[in-house]
């Protein structure tokens, strides 16, 4: 239970088995490998603290690299829509680890595809290329479509000289400027559009100086066009038709793709593999090597030794096995270990921050409040039902992983939370006409507010008690008794003396206040001791007078457990308020009114479901990080981090359940 | 006179859900715009940013929550004393002002969550507890709210 009890240590073999046991080592992903200290004692002169996997590393980065490069070209093409749990945990590719083999023995055929992708992605990339070369093209002659000479005629003859240009504005005073010029010339307008005028000159040779000189007076730009053979028109048609050509070809590539995208899991178990490596190299690197021998060392779990043992054992690897203290500064890894009911709530944690390894693992504790909480915020059966309904069908229907089963039968089973408080509360969808259960909370929300509150206390003692037990089981009994014993005592006596009245002590009241009194003084005097000096008595007296006023804080806290109300009262009033919307429909409206009722009544519930189970979610996991955690979790602790087979873009299963 | 009763009594119903109201459209106005942003980046992370999008929502819901139970209780009333109306005006201040005011810094703690989602997503949630924390005064707002509502005879 709680935190997995952790070993140190070292395995020692013959360089010759390095790569076979460093694969075993990563198959059972049991085991952190950590590197050795710099002077450490177990190495001895004739290891030496590093080798140079470098050169692999890097083959492996270019492999990745390439696959990963080939599969943004598929989502490109290709693009996967990922459904509502992909939302959450990204596209995985499930496979079982016979399937896993069989694709990771067609290596050759990944060298195909990778070429064949690339060839695809060169030739896609060489079409762009052409066709922004043909729009060019076909840009610069669409102006002068109308032009009907030949090229060859455009050229002139010896006398005579033609060139096109083209004009932002030609106005009647340029015109004037051609006239004036008094040479003969002919002008033709070929095509006026918004971006300017196109056009066509011709005069005797011997005159382009003067040309020359009013074109560049009337700012026009002269235009020499690219061969285009008989006329600009049938040019255009065969760019067009080029156009159409490229066109064909690029959708040909792409279907050439998309016929290939069943190959993507391929892609994605050999990067998953070739991630793998990479990581088992970059771990070898932190082994020590002798001549022929090498060392490593690391943590794993108590009960997970055997388990190297045999696996070594059955592949006939020689090694020396030992256990080693850990450095005493040295981080010890935490992983978390919980019964069947509590590993759920384990994302809770996770999602918070881990325990210190010899900190206390809060998941058995806080999973029953989580569940209580979850049932008061969301208080209706119905909901907790569907709710319980739906993860139960993901479950079943939808592959996940490990985290993605967590929060899943996290749900599930506080879904039954909120059916069983709705029970007692006697609200099913926020139905009027159903009278059973304990109380009504519409009615006596005072009641609902008391339970809450009452959960708060329990809860936050609960919290105190766990600081006084951690700090006993470091051996501190006295300041167990002097900090968290006194705090405990005071609190207790100053929740009696606020509720006596309400609990039928009122008889008792002054015996009470003396002890309420007498917990303070306790209290204050308790902060004194370790102080040296009247000084230090002062600063002491003083110091306990603040932790008294430090106990407000502990009051907030109770106080805010209402929230578990009034996410209960709301949900169920809003709730309330969706079948009376129906309800009104249906008894306004003759025959339609029943489908639109149902509508209202349909959708208002969906929203009111999800909004409850946000709100139920979110704040039932605060009061346990902000409330609860405040009083005696420290967290911070190192994740546990075995060398395993990486699992980016796929998600070994075992056989059963596929 | 009598039909101030009534009167105010409506004002109450409107500054409860109008403010609560306009706080959470507010800030999930901001939170959407920084959630798009992250969905820009990263199509995947639609469903963490609309997890942290919907949370200024709840003040809005609080607010409306709050205006029709006072609207079923005068629903069938046909005269308010002046003192009746200005009870509901003044229970529906708490959770009106409280939820307008933490709707927007809501919203803007969540506009700082989608940094965490965008640059750190498996540390998202305490993005999310960061905008939970800011939910607390509305949450305690709307319990005295609903108090007083509950209260008025």
């Amino acid at each position: 239970m709680g935190i997995s009890r952790m070993k140190k240590i070292q395995i020692g073999a013959l360089q010759e088995d390095l790569p076979q046991l460093s694969k075993i080592l990563q198959n059972l992903g049991v085991i952190e490998v950590t590197g050795f200290a710099e002077s450490g004692p177990e190495q001895g002169a004739a290891f030496q603290t590093s080798a140079d996997f470098s050169r692999q590393i890097a083959e492996m980065d270019r492999r990745l690299a390439e696959i990963a490069r080939a599969l943004s070209f598929f989502d490109q093409i290709a693009p996967v829509k990922p459904n509502i749990i992909e939302q959450f945990a990204g596209i995985k590719t499930y496979i079982t680890s016979a399937e896993r083999e069989q694709f990771l023995a067609k290596e050759s055929r990944l060298t195909e595809l990778m070429a064949e992708l690339q060839r695809c992605e060169t030739e896609l990339s060489q079409i762009q290329a052409e066709r922004s070369k043909v729009t060019a093209l076909y840009e610069t002659f669409s102006v002068w479509e109308n032009l009907d000479l030949s090229w060859e005629a455009l050229q002139g003859n010896s006398n005579i000289q033609m060139i096109l240009a083209s004009v932002s504005m030609l106005s009647a005073e340029s015109e004037a400027v051609f006239k004036g010029l008094g040479i003969p010339y002919y002008l033709e307008i070929v095509s006026e559009n918004q971006n300017g005028t196109q056009l066509l000159l011709s005069f005797e040779r011997e005159h382009y100086p003067e040309i020359q000189q009013i074109l560049g007076k009337i700012n026009a730009n002269v235009v020499h066009l690219p061969d285009y053979g008989s006329s600009v028109r049938a040019k255009l048609g065969e760019l067009q038709k080029e156009l159409a050509r490229l066109d064909a070809s690029e959708n040909g590539v792409r279907e050439k793709v998309y016929a290939l995208k069943g190959e993507r899991s391929l892609l994605r178990v050999f990067y998953d593999y070739y991630l793998s490596e990479k990581t088992r190299l970059e771990s070898l690197e932190q082994f020590a090597y002798s001549h022929r021998c090498f060392m490593m060392t690391g943590w794993i779990q108590e009960e997970q030794l055997s388990q190297i043992e045999t696996a070594l054992k059955r592949n006939n690897i020689r090694y020396v096995m030992e256990e080693i203290q850990p450095e005493p500064d040295e981080e010890i890894p935490t992983i978390l270990k919980n019964s069947k009911w509590a590993t759920p709530f384990e994302y809770l944690i996770h999602s918070y921050s881990l325990p210190q390894y010899k900190e206390i693992d809060p998941t058995p504790i806080i999973a029953p409040f989580f569940f209580i909480f979850f049932g008061i915020a969301m208080g209706d059966a119905g909901y907790g039902l569907i709710l319980a309904l739906i993860c139960a069908a993901l479950l079943v229907k939808l592959k996940m992983g490990p985290m993605g089963r967590r929060i899943s039968w996290m749900f599930l089973i506080s879904g039954f939370g909120a059916v069983i408080f709705g029970l007692i509360t006697g609200s099913v969808l926020s139905l009027e006409n159903i009278n059973f259960g304990l109380f009504n909370p519409l009615e006596n929300p005072i009641l609902l507010l008391i339970i809450a509150l009452g959960l708060g206390v329990v809860q936050l003692f609960l919290g105190l008690f766990i600081s006084a037990y951690a700090t006993i089981r470091e051996g501190r009994w006295m300041d167990a008794l002097c900090n968290q014993g006194t705090l405990i005592f005071f609190l207790a006596m100053a929740i009696l003396v606020m509720i006596k009245d309400a609990i039928g002590l009122s008889l008792y009241s002054n015996t009470l206040m003396y002890l309420f009194l007498i917990a303070a003084a306790i209290m204050v005097l308790a902060n004194v001791r370790g102080k040296k000096g009247i000084l230090g008595f002062i600063g002491g007296i003083l110091g306990g007078f603040y932790n008294i006023y430090g106990t407000i804080g502990f009051f907030s806290d109770i106080l805010s457990y209402s929230r578990l109300m009034a996410l209960g009262l709301s949900g169920g009033v809003m709730g309330g308020i969706m079948n009376q919307l129906a309800w009104m429909l249906v008894e306004g409206i003759p025959i339609v009114g029943w489908l639109l009722g149902a509508t209202v009544f349909l959708f208002g519930h969906c929203l009111n479901l999800a909004l409850s189970l946000l709100g139920a979610y979110v704040h039932s996991s605060r009061l346990q990080y902000l409330e609860f955690f405040g009083k005696f979790f420290e967290g911070g602790g190192k994740p546990f981090t075995p060398l395993e087979n990486k699992q980016k873009y796929t998600f070994v299963i075992n056989e059963r359940e596929a | 006179m009598e039909q101030w009763g009534i009167n105010l009594a409506y004002a109450g119903i409107a500054v409860t859900v109008l403010f609560a109201g306009y706080g959470s459209a507010l800030g999930v106005g901001l939170s959407g715009q920084a959630a798009a942003g992250v969905v820009t980046e990263d199509p995947g992370k639609f469903g963490k940013s609309v997890i942290l999008a919907a949370l200024p929502g709840t003040q809005g819901i609080y607010g409306f929550v709050i205006g029709m139970l006072m609207y079923m209780k005068i629903a069938g009333v046909d005269q308010l004393t002046v003192a009746q109306g200005l009870q509901y005006l003044i229970a529906g201040l708490p959770v009106g002002i409280v939820g307008w005011l933490s709707g927007i810094w809501q919203g803007r703690v969540v506009v700082a969550g989608m940094g965490i989602l965008a640059k750190r997503p498996e540390e998202s949630t305490k993005g999310i507890i960061y905008a939970g924390m800011v939910e607390t005064y509305a949450i305690l707002a709307f319990v005295i709210s609903f108090f007083l509502v509950n209260n008025i005879r």
